[in-house]
């Protein structure tokens, strides 16, 4: 391993998010508890391990929803950057409580029994065919086991031994997960329940999924961001008036490569959107210190070499960059991540 | 917010700009509040799990004829009402329970709408039996009967765990039954009253089998009616259960 976890360590803000992460968990389930002994008192009272898994379960059911809303929220407007910069530690909370809500569930309705508890709780005389019938308890493990691998490989140590791609496609998962939980409410809980309530909250969480992520693309695929047009064998990506100093426009090529061009002290330069951490949008993130700096965790990379700033090693691909009056011409081909490319120079006269 | 405010960027191991800062004091609290409405209002809409109760603070004693059906009742000396009769845990009651005859029970009371059941003290001395006697199982005269409702094991239902119904309850009302706690339908009469039936098999046997693929399910459910003390007995065939 390199110094790669230097950008990433304890400090300040991650100490503060992880306090208000847990209050907020254990504030939670204090609050589910206290709330159900008030509003069903003895003796139409519900069993303390059921509120147990109740309360775990609604807590798992907001968390994810907190988790698939903060990245598309983030491509909109940069003020959840924080919320974002420490999303792992938030998705390891909901993978520990939806793993204890389902431990719990199977102890209390498959334990003290003639069978084994996970045999009694997958496999109690189910039907595929009917909705009353069908088993939602293995909708719930299967989407357990996907967020458990997440979970488990979401530290950068398996981003430094898996390959980026690898990882990030392993972490697209979280969406089919997400269905199967979808599906694991509809078929179980709402099936017992007769409260509209959570039905709603179900529909109302699936929109707004849905919809972030709807919004967010088409953010991406907005004109300004297409442009590409191929002059010989490089492409006009458009002017330097379209971008703000020490920030990029992000440029979409064909294959759906992205180039992050930016614009500072004077020059352009351009380089792969793609951050050597966790894939993070380099093009939405501003040039500090004289580097490119990630938005996600802030890892850094010098402009003109697509290195990161010594002692450190992460390196991204580069590409050539040339000047037509105000228009900024890309070749299209990549550098091998970590080539020093020579910036474009913005003469006076084009200012 | 001036211009710098309006192109602040947020990095993990810088301070916060201002504009980040101000944007948290707001969203956190927000998002916070939005969570514990959230959490109350899930508490306050969950169903309404029934009166049952389950009194584990007080050992108790019975005396009665106990009736070895599949399922043995005890109808109680005091009062001639009929009580069902399990172990702890998810398990049937022990063998020496199915023979007839006088018996002294010692366990806990679970009860739900006057419908009463035993969970015997695991000590040995907890069933004793004196004079057993051989008692035929009681026959199905009755009329043939179409019900709508469901089936549960009899012991979560009455009290052992609240909610024992429904969807989310289905794998460890099987289970119960599995290890050989009664079934019992119950049925939502127009008038608003809840009526249960034990289930058993024509020739006095255990229903499990029969049952078991349709638990915490809504049902119908054909069969004829008998009665056992103020207990209402339901004969059923194979096949008498279709989904609804
Ligand atoms: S710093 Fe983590 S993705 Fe860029």
């Amino acid at each position: 391993m390199t110094s790669n976890y230097k950008l990433v360590q304890w400090n300040r803000h991650k100490k503060v998010y992880d306090i208000v992460l847990l209050g907020a968990v254990l504030g939670y389930l204090l609050t589910f508890f206290i709330a159900t002994t008030i509003a069903h008192p003895t003796p139409r009272d519900i069993s303390i391990p059921v509120v147990a898994i109740r309360a775990l379960a609604t807590l798992a059911f907001i968390l994810l929803h907190i988790i698939l809303c903060i990245g598309p929220l983030a491509r909109l407007t940069n003020r959840p950057a924080p919320l974002l910069y420490n999303r792992r530690h938030l998705g390891v909370t909901f993978f520990v409580v939806a793993f204890a809500h389902a431990a719990l569930a199977t102890a209390y309705y498959g334990g003290f029994g003639v069978r084994n508890p996970m045999a009694a709780t997958l496999d109690g005389y189910h039907s595929f065919a009917s909705i009353s019938g069908f088993p939602f308890e293995v909708l719930g493990l299967l989407a357990l086991i996907i967020f458990f691998v997440m979970a488990a490989t979401s530290h950068d140590f398996w981003l430094a031994n898996l390959s980026p791609r690898l990882w990030k496609s392993l972490h697209m998962l979280v969406y089919l997960a997400y269905g199967l939980v979808v599906l694991h409410v509809g078929f179980g809980a709402l099936q017992s329940e007769r409260s509209p309530i959570f039905a709603i909250a179900l529909l109302l969480g699936v929109l707004t999924v849905a919809t972030l992520h709807i919004v967010a693309g088409l953010k991406e695929r907005r004109p300004g961001r297409r442009a590409a047009q191929p002059t010989t064998n490089w492409l006009d990506v458009g002017s330097i008036d379209e971008i703000q100093d020490n920030a990029a426009k992000v440029v979409c090529l064909k294959d759906r490569e992205r180039i992050a061009v930016f614009k500072y002290d004077g020059k352009v330069s351009a380089v792969s959107n793609v951050c050597a951490h966790q894939n993070g949008p380099l093009g939405e993130g501003r040039i500090v210190n004289g580097c490119i700096t990630c938005p996600w965790h802030g890892y850094q990379y010098l402009p003109e070499k697509g290195q990161s700033p010594p002692p450190y090693t992460e390196t991204i691909p580069t590409y050539n960059v040339r000047l037509e009056g105000k228009r900024i011409l890309i070749n299209p081909h990549p550098n091998p991540p970590g080539t020093p490319v020579t910036p474009a120079i913005i003469e006076a006269t084009a200012l | 917010m001036n211009n710098q405010d309006a192109n602040a960027f947020y990095v993990g191991y810088l301070p916060l700009p201002r504009a980040h800062r101000r944007a948290l004091r707001i969203y956190i609290p927000t998002l916070i509040a939005c969570i514990a409405v959230l959490g109350v209002a899930f508490a306050f809409a969950q169903r309404d799990p029934g009166p049952g109760a389950w009194d584990t603070s007080r050992l108790r004693e019975w005396t009665g004829r106990l009736q070895a059906l599949p399922y043995p009742v005890l109808i109680d000396d005091t009062d001639g009402s009929a009580l069902l009769v399990v172990e702890q845990g998810k398990h049937g009651p022990r063998q020496a329970a199915h023979t007839s005859g006088h018996a002294r029970l010692r366990g806990w009371l679970l009860e739900r709408n006057g419908r009463r059941m035993i969970e015997l003290d695991p000590a040995e001395d907890a069933l004793r039996i004196s004079a057993p006697t051989t008692t035929p199982p009681p026959r199905a005269p009755g009329p043939v009967v179409e019900l709508v409702g469901e089936i549960l094991d009899a012991k979560c239902y009455l009290g052992a765990m609240k909610p024992g119904d429904g969807k989310a309850h289905k794998a460890c009302a099987t289970l119960c039954i599995q290890g050989g706690i009664p079934p019992m339908l119950y049925v939502d009469e127009p008038s608003g009253h809840r009526r249960h039936y034990l289930i058993i098999a024509p020739d006095g046997l255990s229903a499990a089998d029969i049952v078991l693929p349709f638990i915490g399910e809504p049902v119908s459910i054909r069969g004829r009616l008998a009665k056992l003390a103020d207990l209402d007995l339901l004969f059923i065939d194979t096949g008498a259960v279709t989904r609804r």
